[in-house]
């Protein structure tokens, strides 16, 4: 017997990526970065962020491609260090 | 402003509220069965976890209504426990297993579609607490659908006839839900918004809509639901087989060792 061979779309797409997800539970609330996912398009990352962080009843929830964030400082730093 | 009594409803107008409202319910606890067994398909943790919240909301969606069916003096117990195949309104959709993954997105897609249309017919429903539970099980569709407008866009992407030839085959069945009467006696009398047929419009042109964006070339095709012994009471034809019914079935906590 063949076995199931399961591709990347199958997976999820073939372009995954990943999206930041911010809520918060009331509007008088800061939106506050809960977590990531992993999603191949902007309908997925929305429908996974649903269920995958749905331990609260947030009051508003949002998704933000990664790639999309640019860092101000350095990753676990105070400040960046110009590179040569 | 007068509270809505249901005893206000002529009795076949009563009786037709009922009746729908247990076919939507029925076809959500189907839909929550398919959802809770295709669950170790979601072939990631997001998608596994985003399967198995959308069984979880469907089960609480026919929750929900069967306590609203309460008030036209159908017992919770009993519905949660009911015993016959033939007992069983759920749509036509839903009676053949999925496939394939392909088949499975476009099944879910056309059932969540079909039921969130025939749903918003009663969004403003004179009775607070219908109303209520409409607006909410649409909030939680929205995220079923979102789910589906993924998948299908990862299908278009890649180019997969797959689910075009899904959406194709399954298409009469679905829109065989909403029947082909021209008369609607709940839109007559208020109690649902706009007339069944315009509702099936709606869903037919979103369905197409999907279609188109499938890259699916053929025109969707409907079935004349007069001649396969559709009926109205139940919105479908037959019943669904033993097997079905067998998964569907209220399982007691203490059936799980016998």
């Amino acid at each position: 017997m063949t076995p199931k061979v399961i591709d990347r779309a199958e997976l999820g797409g073939n372009k995954t990526k990943f999206y930041e997800v911010f809520a918060r539970i009331s509007s008088e609330d800061a939106l506050a970065h809960i977590g990531s996912i992993e999603a191949p398009n902007d309908e997925l990352a929305q429908a996974r962020a649903w269920y995958v962080y749905d331990e609260r009843r947030w009051k508003e929830m949002c998704v933000v491609p990664t790639d999309a964030v640019i860092s101000v400082t350095g990753r676990g730093a105070r400040g960046k260090i110009k590179e040569i | 402003m007068a509270r809505f009594e249901l005893d206000q409803l002529s009795p076949e107008v009563r009786e037709g509220l009922k009746c729908d409202l247990l076919a939507l319910a029925d076809s959500k606890l189907v839909l929550a069965n398919w959802y809770t067994t295709c669950v170790h398909n979601g072939r990631s943790l997001p998608d596994f976890a985003a399967v198995l919240g959308m069984a979880t909301t469907s089960y609480g969606h026919t929750r929900a209504l069967y306590l609203y069916l309460g008030d036209f003096g159908m017992d919770y117990a009993a519905l949660e426990r009911r015993s016959k195949p033939g007992e069983l309104n759920s749509m036509n959709l839903l009676d053949s297993p999925p496939q394939s993954w392909e088949d499975f997105v476009a099944a879910v897609f056309l059932a969540e579609q079909a039921m969130w249309t025939f749903a918003s017919g009663f969004l403003n429903h004179p009775d607070r607490p219908l109303s209520g539970l409409i607006r909410k099980i649409g909030e939680e569709s929205y995220f079923h659908l979102k789910y589906c407008e993924g998948w299908r866009a990862i299908f278009a992407e890649t180019a997969n006839p797959r689910f075009g030839e899904a959406l194709q085959q399954r298409f009469p069945s679905a829109v065989s839900w909403f029947g082909s009467e021209k008369t609607d006696a709940l839109h007559d009398s208020g109690v649902r918004e706009l007339p069944v047929s315009k509702l099936r419009e709606a869903f037919i042109a979103e369905v197409s809509d999907a279609a188109e964006k499938a890259q699916l070339s053929t025109t969707l095709a409907s079935e004349d639901v007069a001649k396969s012994g559709w009926e109205l009471s139940r919105r479908r034809s037959g019943d669904v087989s033993d097997k079905l019914f067998s998964i569907v079935q209220l399982k007691d906590a203490e059936a799980v060792h016998d």
